[in-house]
């Protein structure tokens, strides 16, 4: 049975997001085809129209992957109503939707590339993984923070959702002001030889980006469980 | 079917208490009522079983079970709530494949028949449908659902006289034809008193009645006549309320007489119904003169 709610997990999670991009690729094509075609009824340009429908695949890869990020950002406590409704458990439900988070991330990627090749050659098996891993990392940032505002009021959604940016901006501004007031200091360190040496066999190091990376995914992964595990239902 | 307990459930809402100490458990193949007055915590507690809420402190198992984060727990629990769960437009044949999906088994038969009964299709959306339209789709699910603990929370809301009476017909089917633990959650107390085999009553946040229904009505007596031999008569009795008018008194009694007490001959004993019993506990339990 526990299997048989992750497939309903998973499948509802297909269901919904297959509606969403293809109301996102009718939007999309409608849209600029027809802008392009009333572009050729005014100029005439029938070369330039051409030139621009060809744009569409590219158009259409970004646009698909802004609505499968947006769907794991607004979907978590929607699921989590009818999932709890219907007798399935938090746990089976993060199961389930990263699941489907992971499969919906590859074949949309492969979409992207496949739509990609209208307008340049197929890429190296190296930066096709890196591309993947940069989609499929976003994707579950994205999920993290669904689940994260899945636990507050409006009120804290708003709070938050301000505050945060704001933060950070703050935050970049005082690191700013703190990096101009040690200048004399950072100009010194990087005329420092033995610093430059240092930091070109650290980041010069091929393992070190995929062990960053790790160490994010890994902590955004956990993040999105502890979020989902302190899901419930709010009273707004 | 294994027993489902709530052990000394509490819940807060920031200083706010909505359950203090709950304690209780819910027995296989039984009817049940949970009574209590608005905001007594009714609904609180059905999430809190189903693992919707969290509590503050307490447990809620199934044998040996937990049911907050665990399957076969959750599995074995279907609560039809007022607030609506489900996405937009979501159809009630939907309702029907997640209910079979989650819980296996689901009767389409039968539900197809009772939404005839009700005059709604499958292929209506939820949120479409009239606020009684909408009790009697998810009440479609809840009887057709194959869980052993169905709660139902507020299950007649927006539902007219006809369609209560046919409810109240099928809850008596299903349990008939698969017995099964139904919880009741609704102020109708008059029209499930004949249902319900047992009652919980929650007064401030607490549990303060939890009896089969035959032996709580067993021991409500009204006690009337002049209020100078009533009085005579009741002390010592828990006496919930009293009426008088002019020197005739009635007063509500919830407990055993004492069979070797003489009753004088102006006074008269009687019985009162759970809706007035229900009304005289959660005021208080004091005289209402």
């Amino acid at each position: 049975m526990n299997n048989q709610k992750l497939k309903l997990e998973a499948t509802n999670v297909f269901h919904r997001l297959g509606e969403l991009i293809l109301i996102t690729v009718g939007w999309v094509v409608g849209f600029e085809v027809v802008v392009y075609l009333f572009g050729f009824a005014l100029n005439h340009n029938w070369e330039s129209c051409v030139v621009s429908l060809r744009g569409i695949p590219s158009t259409l890869a970004v646009f698909i992957n802004l609505g499968l990020l947006a769907y794991f950002i607004v979907t978590p406590y929607t699921d989590f109503k009818w999932s709890i409704q219907n007798g399935i458990s938090r746990k089976t439900m993060w199961r389930g939707r990263l699941l489907a988070l992971v499969l919906s991330t590859l074949v949309i990627f492969i979409v992207d590339e496949l739509l990609s090749l209208a307008n340049e050659p197929l890429k190296s098996p190296r930066t096709l993984l890196v591309n993947f891993l940069i989609l499929l990392t976003g994707v579950i940032t994205c999920q993290a923070i669904g689940n994260g505002f899945s636990l507050l009021s409006r009120t804290w959604k708003w709070i938050v959702g301000i505050g945060l940016p704001v933060m950070l901006i703050v935050l970049c501004v005082a690191l700013l002001r703190v990096m101009l007031a040690l200048d004399s200091q950072i100009t010194a360190l990087i005329s420092n030889q033995q610093f430059i040496s240092a930091m070109t066999t650290l980041f010069g190091n091929p393992v070190l980006p995929y062990l960053l990376w790790l160490i994010y995914f890994a902590v955004v992964l956990f993040l999105t469980k502890v979020f989902n595990d302190h899901l419930q239902l709010r009273r707004d | 079917m294994e027993t489902l307990r709530i052990n000394h459930v509490s819940k807060k809402y920031g200083r706010h208490l909505i359950l203090d100490d709950v304690d209780f458990q819910l027995a296989p193949g039984k009817i049940y009522d949970l009574l209590g007055r608005n905001g007594a915590g009714k609904s609180t507690l059905l999430n809190i079983i189903t693992g919707r809420v969290f509590p503050t402190t307490g447990t809620v198992t199934l044998g040996d079970l937990g049911s907050n984060d665990q399957d076969r727990v959750l599995g074995e629990i279907y609560l039809m709530s007022e607030v609506d769960l489900y996405p937009k437009k979501t159809t009630i044949r939907r309702m029907f494949d997640l209910a079979d999906g989650a819980y296996g088994d689901f009767d389409y038969q039968n539900a197809e028949r009772l939404l005839a009964a009700f005059g709604i299709t499958s292929s209506n959306q939820l949120s479409d449908l009239s606020t009684g339209l909408q009790t009697a789709a998810k009440l479609t699910v809840a009887l057709n659902v194959n869980a052993s603990f169905i709660l139902l929370d507020e299950p007649v809301l927006g539902l007219d006289a006809n369609h209560r009476d046919l409810f109240y017909k099928e809850l008596i089917k299903a349990y008939q034809n698969k017995p099964r633990t139904f919880v009741l959650s609704t102020h109708l107390i008059d029209e499930i008193q004949q249902l319900v085999e047992h009652v919980i009553i929650l007064n401030d946040h607490q549990v303060v009645e939890n009896a089969d229904v035959q032996a709580m009505l067993d021991k409500a007596y009204t006690v009337s006549g002049p209020a100078k031999l009533v009085d005579q008569y009741v002390a010592g009795l828990r006496v919930l309320g009293s009426d008088q008018l002019g020197k005739i008194k009635t007063a509500y009694v919830y407990d055993q007489l004492n069979n070797q007490q003489v009753i004088p001959d102006q006074v008269k004993i009687g019985h009162y119904d759970l809706q007035q019993l229900f009304i005289y506990l959660t005021n208080g339990g004091s005289d209402n003169e």
